[in-house]
């Protein structure tokens, strides 16, 4: 067994009003392994990655049993510690390209910044690492890049930068929260690629948020799938794929246009929006949109918990 | 062949740059470069690139939200430069636009209402309010929208519901030509799929022509007759939608297509 590297269990945000914005989210991630967090937008995936690292905004309120990093509860450290702790252990990469990279800042010295604060080596070293990590991602031209500003680079060279950055200090685990979302198809694709070859040849684990359902499938070891702030399913990639438990798995999975659908026919779709306000938390939330609802779906619900395959629906049980 | 609506004929566009220094002659980026293009009624055109392919440039340029340097865009047959006012009025009702992000192409200060009102009592020749309004009344619910959003702002509603707006708006003055630049990219998937469908049933009933661009080779092969693949402002490869799609001729094309949604292990599955 390999031991857990992130350990979150029933986590909540609340809003100032008291509203959950994620509820319940567990969630834990081994070492050098790959999980997929998919879900639309409003679903909480981002939500969920800044409470992993801490950026709530100050009017948030996060409740959890437990949060372990790296054999460290987060809850029981104070706030210094803690950030000691994330910012040692995961690397971050995000979705905005631009509003991630300071633009008055040259690229050398927002790269090396996270290195020197924790101390890890002397600034030479530090540029000497930044620019083998800036070649390993793929950029031609380190030397060139390291003086550049944001705004002189693409998007797709922007984002590789921000990897090394997140390489800097040798996390085991890299967050990404959509990481190729803001990128042209091709791009994408390369960057996508880059990531899960540095996920094989550095053995980091990786946890990577996307809407891009074919795009997880095709790298990661477990899915997890997120609806209006909950777990809706979490499994093993095949099974989660192949064998699609939830309403709203199959739903999703059904509604993304293969190349080879058939442009005569109507694609399928999910009907209604999802539900943003007044959350019932203790009924299922699908309900309303689901085609297998039926009046025991608006009951409370009880879910099993710590099975392989997690469905939060109660017609899925014994499927 | 049904009717031709409308041609552009060779376009090309040239954006002035910034100039390094003052001496120098002015420069300028070819955005688009020789482009002819042909749109029949009840038909649609996708168009693919990557952004800076001068996809948008080519689909306003179309509608005529901007100039060509050079090149001619006809409707039904005629000049936009050289026909008629009452003609180009026409030309303006008939072609209508979706923009990528429906919140940025409303007027934040309108009610949904007067958003819906407005290209009506511009383009409209015989335009008299109670008319509109039944317009709107029945044009919302095929777009999926309640009736009490009309008094709403466009902050109020969500992404999917300002798009149907957007939609509604284009649709309200029965125009022949929608120009849907990249109308569903900023959309959750299960709502993409909503819009799709909308668009699609709305071309069955009423036999619009759809100018569709996106970066999205699926969604485009989902919606079009035939496609352009445009990089850096020429057109490389141009067919019919399922040719393309299986045997595409340039390299550029078959990277697109095989990087699109990461697709290309869901195809041989299913082959």
């Amino acid at each position: 067994m390999i031991p857990s590297l992130l350990d979150v269990r029933h986590c909540s945000v609340m809003d100032a009003r008291g509203q959950a914005l994620i509820h319940d989210v567990s969630l834990s991630v081994r070492e050098s392994e790959c999980i997929g967090i998919i879900g639309e937008s409003g679903s909480g995936k981002t939500m969920t990655a800044r409470a992993l690292l801490g950026l709530l905004s100050e009017d948030l309120k996060l409740q959890a049993e437990a949060m372990i990093l790296g054999g460290q509860d987060l809850l029981t450290l104070s706030p210094k510690a803690r950030r000691q702790v994330i910012s040692s252990t995961i690397g971050f990469v995000p979705q905005n390209t631009v509003a991630y990279l300071h633009p008055l800042i040259r690229i050398r010295n927002q790269i090396t910044d996270g290195y020197l604060a924790q101390g890890l080596g002397t600034p030479k070293e530090a540029l000497v690492k930044a620019e083998q990590l800036l070649a390993s991602v793929g950029i031609q031209d380190p030397q060139r890049v390291l003086n550049n500003y944001p705004g002189e680079l693409s998007g797709g060279m922007r984002q590789r930068v921000n990897i090394a950055m997140a390489l800097m200090c040798d996390p085991q685990l890299i967050l990404a929260d959509e990481p190729t979302t803001a990128l042209d198809p091709i791009v994408q694709k390369q960057v996508t690629e880059l990531f899960f070859q540095l996920h094989q040849t550095r053995h980091v684990a990786l946890l990577m948020i996307s809407h891009n359902l074919n795009l997880l499938r095709k790298y990661c070891d477990r899915i997890v799938v997120m609806y209006a702030g909950q777990i809706v399913e979490a499994g093993p990639t095949a099974e989660v794929y192949d064998y699609p438990q939830h309403p709203y798995t199959q739903a999703l999975i059904s509604v993304i246009p293969q190349l080879d659908q058939d442009p005569n026919l109507p694609l399928a779709e999910i009907p209604g929006f999802v539900p943003e306000k007044d959350r019932d938390r203790t009924s299922c939330l699908f309900a309303d949109r689901c085609r297998l609802c039926t009046p025991e779906c608006r009951q409370p619900l009880t879910i099993q918990e710590e099975t392989a395959h997690f469905v939060r629906c109660r017609n899925a049980e014994g499927v | 062949m049904s009717e031709l609506i409308l041609e552009g004929q060779n376009l090309v566009k040239d954006y002035p740059l910034k100039k390094e220094v003052f001496w120098e002659k002015p420069k300028t980026l070819r955005a688009l470069s020789g482009v002819s293009l042909k749109l029949a009624q009840g038909q649609t055109v996708g168009i693919v690139g990557e952004s800076g392919s001068g996809k948008s440039t080519l689909g306003e340029i179309l509608g005529d939200l901007q100039r060509p340097s050079k090149g001619t865009v006809l409707y039904q047959g005629q000049n936009l430069r050289t026909m008629k006012q009452a003609e180009y009025r026409r030309f303006r009702r008939n072609v209508q636009f979706i923009f990528q992000n429906p919140k940025e192409s409303m007027n934040p200060y309108f009610t949904i209402e007067k958003i819906l009102m407005e290209p009506m009592k511009r383009l409209d020749d015989d335009f008299s309010p109670a008319q509109a309004q039944q317009k709107i009344q029945t044009i919302l619910p095929q777009v999926g929208l309640e009736p009490d959003c009309l008094s709403r702002r466009p902050a109020e509603l969500s992404g999917g519901q300002c798009q149907r707006i957007a939609i509604a708006r284009a649709l309200l003055l029965n125009p022949q030509v929608i120009v849907c630049d990249e109308c569903v990219s900023a959309l959750d998937v299960s709502i993409q799929a909503q819009i799709l469908n909308l668009l699609k049933s709305l071309q069955r009933r009423y036999g619009t022509s759809y100018l569709f661009i996106s970066h999205d080779m699926s969604v485009v092969h989902y919606m079009s007759d035939t496609i352009f693949v445009l990089v850096k402002g020429q057109v490389i490869e141009q067919g019919v939608g399922a040719e393309l799609m299986h045997h595409p001729k340039q390299a550029y094309t078959s990277s697109l297509i095989s990087s699109s949604l990461f697709a290309e292990d869901a195809l041989c599955a299913v082959q």
